[in-house]
C-alpha cells in the first residue's frame, strides 16, 4: 500500500503503526523500528513499483 | 422487478419443500411441543422477533421493511411474525444439504433468540454444522463497534445528506484492521435526476455490504476528502456479537432504499436494536431520517462512550500549509505538479521542519492527483517515489505540528429541522411570517471553497413554497425549485466571496400559463463577526423569459446570530425591484432547530 510506503518515509503515521502492531514490535521499541525503516526506504522500495512491493497484510 | 420478484419466490419455495427430511422421524412431538409453547407465550410479538425481522407498523398494515424474499423462511414472512416464526421453527427440524440453506447457519440471530427464549435442546434437533459462519465471525472478531460519520461532501449532490456506517472492532488496537458495516443503494452508473429521482421514489434495491474499514478511510477521507466522525460506541462484547449475527442475515438481502426516509442511516439503526433491544431507535423518526440527526439520536439514547475525530486529506494538507507562506505553498505543488524536482529544496536554504511540510504536502497532492486520475499511473509512481526519496532523509516532524484540533462537531450544531417565525416590513405594510423547513442546509452551511489546493464547484438546490408580492402588487402563494451552482473563494479579511449561476421554475394560479422559468446569477459575501455572528451581503439578477415574464433584481444584507445551538435570531434587510416596482424590505425572524 502506498500510505506504507509515505508513513516510512515520514517515520510516523497510522499504516506504520499498523504494520508494527502485527509485528508485534513492543511499543517502547517502535521509536527505533520506525528511524531503520525510514533509513532502509531505498532498500524497502527498490523499483518505482511500490504497490507491489508493499503489499500491506 | 415483479418477474424477479416472482422467480425468487419460486426458488425460495423449492428450497425449502423439496430436499427437506423431517426429523426426528417419530412424529416429531418435541417440534410440536416448541410451536405449542411459541404459541402460547405468544413470543411472535416479542420485540426482538420484530427487531430482527424488521416488523414495522405502516397505514398498509403491519410488514417488515425487508423486500428480499429470501429473507423470509414462510412465503407469508413479509406481513406475518407469526407464520414466519411457526415456519422458522419447522425449518429447523429439516436437514440441509448445505450451509447457505441450513436456517441455524443462515439466521443464527434468530436461532439463538428461540433457543434461548423456548429453551431449545439442541440434542433433539437434527446435526447442523456452519463452517462458513465460523470462518466470518472469527475474521472479524467483534470486540466492539463505533458509528462512523464521514461528514457531507459539498461536490456530491449524491452525498448531501451525509451518511453513517459501522465499525466492527476487534482486538486490533489499530482501526485499519477493523470492518465496516455499509448500507447503500446499488445504483450502478445512475447519475443527476434519474438518480435523484429513483432514489426518492425507492427504484434502487438497498444492501449491506462489509469491507475493511481502510477502504473506507480512502473512500471517503483521501478521495472524497471528507472529515470522518467515529463514535465509539458502548455496546458490550455480547451485545456487538448479537449486531454480527444480524449482520450475517443480511448479506446479500436487499430493500427498497428510499433517499429520505429508508435510507443508509434508518437501516444501521436496526443492526444498533438487535445489539441492545432496550434501547428504541427505529420508531424515534418521521418523514425524514438525516445521517446527523442519527448520530445525535444515538448519543442521546446514551450509546457513545468516546468520539475520535478523522481529518480528511484537504483538512491535513491545508492544516501543513498553515505553517507555510505562499511561496513554499506554491512550491509544494509545483513539486506535486512535475515541474519542480523534489531535490530542488534540498539544494536551497530552508529548514527541514519546512522542507517536511513542502515534501508530505507534495506526496499526498500526487496521490490526490492520481486518484482523481489527473495523472497516468506511470507517472504517479516515478513522482511519488521521487518524492518520498527525498522525504526518508528528513526525520520526524514534531508532533505538535501534525497534531489537528478537531473542528466544531456534526452532532454539535444545530438539528436539521427548522421553523422560523418572525415580522417584518414592505413598503409601510407590516407582515409576519412564517417558515418551516423539514431538513438540511442554508447555502451559508453548504460553499465548497476553492484554494490554491483544490478547486470544488458549489451547488444548490431549494425547492418550498412560499409567498411573494406578483404582478398586482399582491401577495401570492407559488411553489419554486430552483438548482444553482458556482464558486467559492475565502480571503482572510474579507471572508468568503462567491456566485452562483441560478436557474429557477416557479408555479402559481397568478401566472401567465401558471408557471414562470429563468436564469440568472447572484454573488455575494459571507463574513463570520465572531463564532456568533454572521454577516452576509448578497445580490441577485433573475430574468424570467418563459411562461410569465419578469426581470427580478435585488440586493440584501441577512445578519445572523447564534444564540444556543438551537436557537438563532435574523435581521434581514432587501433592497429589489421586480415587475418594475421598487420595493424596499426589513424583518426580523426567530430560527428554531429541531
Amino acid at each position: 500500500m502506498d500510505n506504507l510506503a509515505k508513513d516510512i518515509a515520514a517515520g510516523h503515521g497510522e499504516t506504520l503503526d499498523t504494520l508494527a502492531e502485527l509485528m508485534e514490535v513492543p511499543l517502547q521499541e517502535r521509536a527505533e523500528f520506525y528511524s531503520r525503516l525510514q533509513t532502509n526506504f531505498s532498500n524497502i522500495f527498490t523499483s518505482t513499483d511500490i504497490q507491489a512491493s508493499s503489499r500491506c497484510p | 422487478m415483479i418477474m424477479k420478484r416472482g422467480v425468487g419466490l419460486l426458488m425460495l419455495l423449492f428450497i425449502f419443500f423439496v430436499p427437506a427430511i423431517i426429523y426426528p422421524s417419530e412424529d416429531n412431538i418435541y417440534l410440536q411441543d416448541l410451536i405449542n409453547k411459541a404459541i402460547d407465550k405468544k413470543i411472535y410479538k416479542e420485540r426482538y422477533w420484530y427487531i430482527l425481522l424488521h416488523y414495522k407498523k405502516s397505514i398498509s398494515g403491519l410488514k417488515s421493511l425487508v423486500d428480499d424474499p429470501a429473507f423470509f423462511i414462510s412465503p407469508r414472512g413479509k406481513n406475518d411474525p407469526e407464520a414466519e416464526l411457526i415456519e422458522t421453527i419447522n425449518s429447523l427440524f429439516k436437514e440441509y444439504q448445505n450451509e447457505q440453506e441450513d436456517p441455524r447457519c443462515r439466521f443464527p440471530a434468530r436461532y439463538t433468540w428461540l433457543k434461548e427464549t423456548l429453551n431449545i435442546d439442541e440434542s433433539l434437533m437434527p446435526p447442523s454444522a456452519c463452517p462458513e459462519f465460523e470462518k466470518f465471525l472469527k475474521a472479524i472478531n467483534p470486540k466492539s463497534a463505533t458509528l462512523v460519520f464521514p461528514s457531507a461532501y459539498m461536490n456530491s449532490p449524491a452525498s448531501m445528506f451525509g451518511h453513517t456506517l459501522i465499525r466492527i472492532d476487534s482486538t486490533y488496537k489499530s482501526k485499519l484492521m477493523s470492518y465496516a458495516i455499509n448500507y447503500a443503494a446499488n445504483t450502478g452508473d445512475e447519475g443527476g435526476i434519474t438518480y435523484l429521482i429513483k432514489g426518492l421514489f425507492g427504484f434502487f434495491k438497498g444492501y449491506f455490504s462489509i469491507l475493511p474499514y481502510y477502504e473506507k478511510i480512502e473512500e471517503y477521507n483521501d478521495l472524497d476528502m471528507r472529515d470522518m466522525w467515529e463514535y465509539e460506541l458502548n455496546l458490550t462484547e455480547e451485545e456487538v456479537r448479537r449486531m454480527v449475527f444480524h449482520i450475517w442475515e443480511l448479506k446479500d438481502i436487499y430493500s427498497y432504499y428510499y433517499f429520505f426516509d429508508e435510507n443508509c442511516s434508518y437501516n444501521l439503526l436496526f443492526l444498533l436494536e438487535a445489539a441492545r433491544p432496550e434501547v428504541n431507535l427505529t420508531d424515534e423518526f418521521g418523514q425524514w431520517v438525516i445521517p446527523s440527526d442519527t448520530v445525535r439520536l444515538v448519543i442521546n439514547k446514551g450509546l457513545v462512550r468516546d468520539i475520535h475525530y478523522r481529518p480528511s486529506r484537504s483538512t491535513r494538507i491545508k492544516h501543513m500549509a498553515l505553517y507555510l507562506n505562499k511561496e513554499d505553498r506554491a512550491v509544494a505543488m509545483k513539486i506535486a505538479g512535475g515541474t519542480l524536482s523534489p531535490q530542488d529544496i534540498m539544494n536551497k536554504d530552508m529548514n527541514n521542519a519546512k522542507r517536511m511540510l513542502i515534501l508530505d504536502i507534495a506526496a499526498e497532492m500526487t496521490q490526490y492527483k492520481f486518484m482523481r486520475q489527473k495523472i497516468d499511473k506511470e507517472t504517479y509512481q516515478t513522482r511519488f517515489l521521487d518524492v518520498l526519496t527525498a522525504r526518508k532523509d528528513l526525520g520526524r516532524p514534531e508532533a505538535a505540528l501534525y497534531s489537528i484540533q478537531p473542528p466544531s462537531r456534526p452532532d454539535e450544531g444545530h438539528a436539521s429541522g427548522k421553523i422560523s417565525t418572525g415580522v417584518g416590513i414592505r413598503d409601510n405594510e407590516y407582515y409576519q411570517s412564517i417558515i418551516f423547513r423539514p431538513a438540511y442546509h442554508d447555502l451559508v452551511d453548504s460553499l465548497g471553497i476553492r484554494d490554491e489546493f483544490f478547486k470544488p464547484v458549489s451547488w444548490k438546490i431549494y425547492s418550498g413554497i412560499g409567498r411573494e408580492v406578483l404582478q398586482d402588487g399582491k401577495e401570492h402563494l407559488l411553489y419554486l425549485i430552483n438548482p444553482g451552482f458556482g464558486f467559492a473563494k475565502e480571503n482572510k479579511i474579507a471572508g468568503i466571496y462567491f456566485g452562483f449561476a441560478e436557474s429557477e421554475l416557479r408555479f402559481s394560479k397568478r401566472f401567465d400559463a401558471d408557471y414562470s422559468a429563468g436564469i440568472g446569477l447572484s454573488a455575494g459575501i459571507l463574513k463570520n463577526i465572531t463564532d456568533r455572528w454572521k454577516v452576509k451581503i448578497s445580490g441577485k439578477a433573475m430574468f424570467y423569459e418563459l411562461g410569465d415574464r419578469n426581470k427580478f433584481y435585488s440586493s440584501s444584507i441577512q445578519q445572523n446570530y447564534t444564540m444556543t445551538d438551537d436557537i438563532a435570531f435574523r435581521v434581514n434587510l432587501t433592497r429589489a425591484k421586480s415587475y418594475s416596482e421598487y420595493w424596499t424590505e426589513a424583518e426580523i425572524l426567530l430560527n428554531l432547530y429541531f
